[in-house]
């Protein structure tokens, strides 16, 4: 059998940046490091560095627009927006790559009623219409230019929805999937028990990305691990 | 060939090793059993979900009303999203069938929104949509419907609030069925136009925008069609940055108007009616109509009234009275 890993397309607009790696306990931990970790071989591509963000002319009944992105603006930046590779598994010879994309936008989130918020760190997009999972980090947010660790950690807990884990896979206290709420300042780059079983025990094509439609993933592999806890 | 004799320390490592995963998978058993029953017993926390109306046509997009109290005699604290996308919120649907099946959002956000303490009687209250998500339509037939909510939550230390609210009743009526047929068709034009509906915008989504103005054409005065006047008109009314074509759409605030105007009173829900008073407000602020802008908002602020989960409005709505009070 070949070997499978995956490949992620990480572009970022002007004016933001990637995640740098971070140093713990003398070790050096990247996004390719933490997946290693679980037996996943993961490569990050930066590929396009410097997407202009979009300006409108200031309108006088909302003058921080251009600050904001909604949901089908991120659908578009997503679905069709800069991406080089096409999202999903690829078969090369005995070996699966499965493509990945993400990208750091230089904006705040505004949801679909119209609402702006500043809190929003990270999003994974489930398309119905196929099994594409990208992600977008809203570079805006305070923790996320503030902080390489929590950019760091967002990103590769996005990249963990891609893999279908859930907020609940998280140990609740410190591990990849919690939310950044349940983890505030202290977080670890570790998968824990849920999380590892899932990666590590359920069928394949409910693991790897971009596989299966999202309504057969949640049909078979249960929403909640409660049975790891 | 001679077969190799297990050797006596052999033995004793595979008794151990027996030993020890028989106890470690008793204490697992253990712990789970305990964990799972900790959420019900350590919080007093209910929540309620309500439909905007009893009977719905197909594929009329569906909100519901939710509401999280804290019945206990103590503050508890909670995570304040309401909604789907944050995970806090996990909808299940029984189908006239009988099949149960998650309603999963097509965005999870994440989100460093502080635990929030919520006092003893108090509540928080949202809307949310159960439409459409990431597996498309979620009310494909008439028929009656069963939905219920869970709050589900981890706050920081680990702790795990759960609350399930009682299944509530939809019916989807054999009414009007042509338009929702239409609506829903299978392939990509009906997902898409269920995506339109769901966000109000996404001008890249041509098939489904097309799918909308043709049912607009076809039943032109169908309780859908008010929905689909409202998420055109309300895309109209804003700009779209359109990262695909490199460009920005600018607001068609006449054309917003139009479509917004045709919707008659009363026939969206309230969550709705807001943001259609708020985009005709833009559109008029846009053209500089300072009279209509404000009787507009007027009726923004009325249908707001103190009703908790509108209230994330009042942003908006103040910034919007602000812009139309400098228009000369």
């Amino acid at each position: 059998m070949g070997a499978s890993f995956v490949v992620v397309e990480y572009d970022k607009m002007a004016g933001t940046a990637f995640p740098l790696p971070e140093t713990v306990g003398g070790s050096t931990v990247t996004v390719s490091s933490i997946y290693d970790k679980v037996g996943i071989k993961l490569t990050v591509i930066e590929d396009d560095t410097s997407i202009p963000r979009l300006l409108d002319p200031v309108s006088p009944s909302d003058p921080y627009e251009n600050d904001f992105i909604t949901p089908p603006e991120i659908d578009n930046v997503l679905m069709a927006g800069h991406r080089r590779f096409p999202i999903g598994p690829v078969t090369v010879g005995r070996h699966t790559r499965y493509h990945v994309y993400g990208i750091v936008v230089d904006h705040y989130f505004q949801k679909s009623d119209g609402t702006k918020t500043t809190t929003m760190m990270g999003v994974t997009l489930t398309s119905p219409a196929g099994n594409q999972r990208p992600f977008a980090i809203f570079y805006r947010n305070a923790n996320i230019s503030g902080s390489n660790a929590k950019f760091l950690r967002t990103t590769a807990h996005e990249i963990g929805h891609v893999f279908n884990l859930h907020h609940e896979d998280g140990d609740g206290r410190k591990s990849i999937m919690n939310t950044s709420e349940t983890v505030g300042n202290r977080f670890d780059y570790r998968f824990v028990r849920c999380e590892k079983s899932h990666l590590k025990c359920h069928p394949k094509v409910y693991v790897w990305p971009e596989v299966m439609p999202k309504s057969s993933v949640d049909s078979l592999h249960p929403h909640s691990h409660t049975r790891c806890r | 060939m001679r077969k190799e004799k297990p050797s006596r320390v052999s033995k004793a490592y595979r008794l151990i090793a027996f030993t020890a995963c028989t106890l470690l998978s008793i204490m697992l058993q253990r712990t789970s059993v305990l964990q799972a029953a900790e959420p019900a017993s350590n919080n007093k926390l209910a929540i309620e979900a309500a439909a905007t109306k009893e009977h719905y046509v197909l594929g009329e997009p569906i909100y519901l009303l939710i509401r999280l109290q804290n019945q206990g005699a103590t503050s508890a604290f909670v995570s304040p999203g309401l909604d789907s996308e944050s995970g806090n919120l996990a909808i299940q649907v029984t189908d006239p069938a009988g099949r149960t099946f998650p309603m999963t959002p097509i965005m999870t956000l994440d989100e460093d929104a502080a635990t929030v303490s919520l006092a003893s009687r108090a509540w928080l209250a949202s809307v949310v949509s159960v439409f459409f998500g990431s597996n498309g339509w979620t009310f494909q037939v008439p028929g009656v419907y069963r939905v219920a909510v869970t709050y589900r939550a981890t706050l920081s230390g680990g702790r795990r609030v759960e609350a399930t609210s009682l299944p509530i009743t939809l019916t989807v009526s054999t009414n009007e069925l042509e338009p929702g047929r239409f609506l829903m068709q299978a392939g990509p034009a009906g997902l898409e136009a269920g995506k339109l509906l769901l966000w109000h915008g996404g001008d890249h989504l041509k098939a489904g925008q097309e799918q909308l103005r043709e049912l607009l054409s076809r039943y032109p005065e169908s309780t859908i069609s008010h929905y689909v006047r409202f998420s055109l008109g309300r895309s109209l009314s804003e700009s779209f940055k359109d990262y695909a074509a490199n460009k920005v759409r600018p607001a068609n605030f006449n054309g917003a108007i139009e479509l917004l105007e045709k919707i008659p009173a009363r026939k969206l829900p309230d969550y709705l009616e807001i943001q259609r008073s708020l985009a005709l407000a833009r559109s008029a602020i846009g053209l500089k109509r300072r009279e209509a802008a404000q009787k507009s908002l007027q009726e923004a602020r009325s249908l707001i009234g103190d009703r908790s989960e509108y209230q994330h409005f009042l942003s908006q709505l103040t910034r919007l009275e602000q812009a139309a009070a400098a228009i000369p």
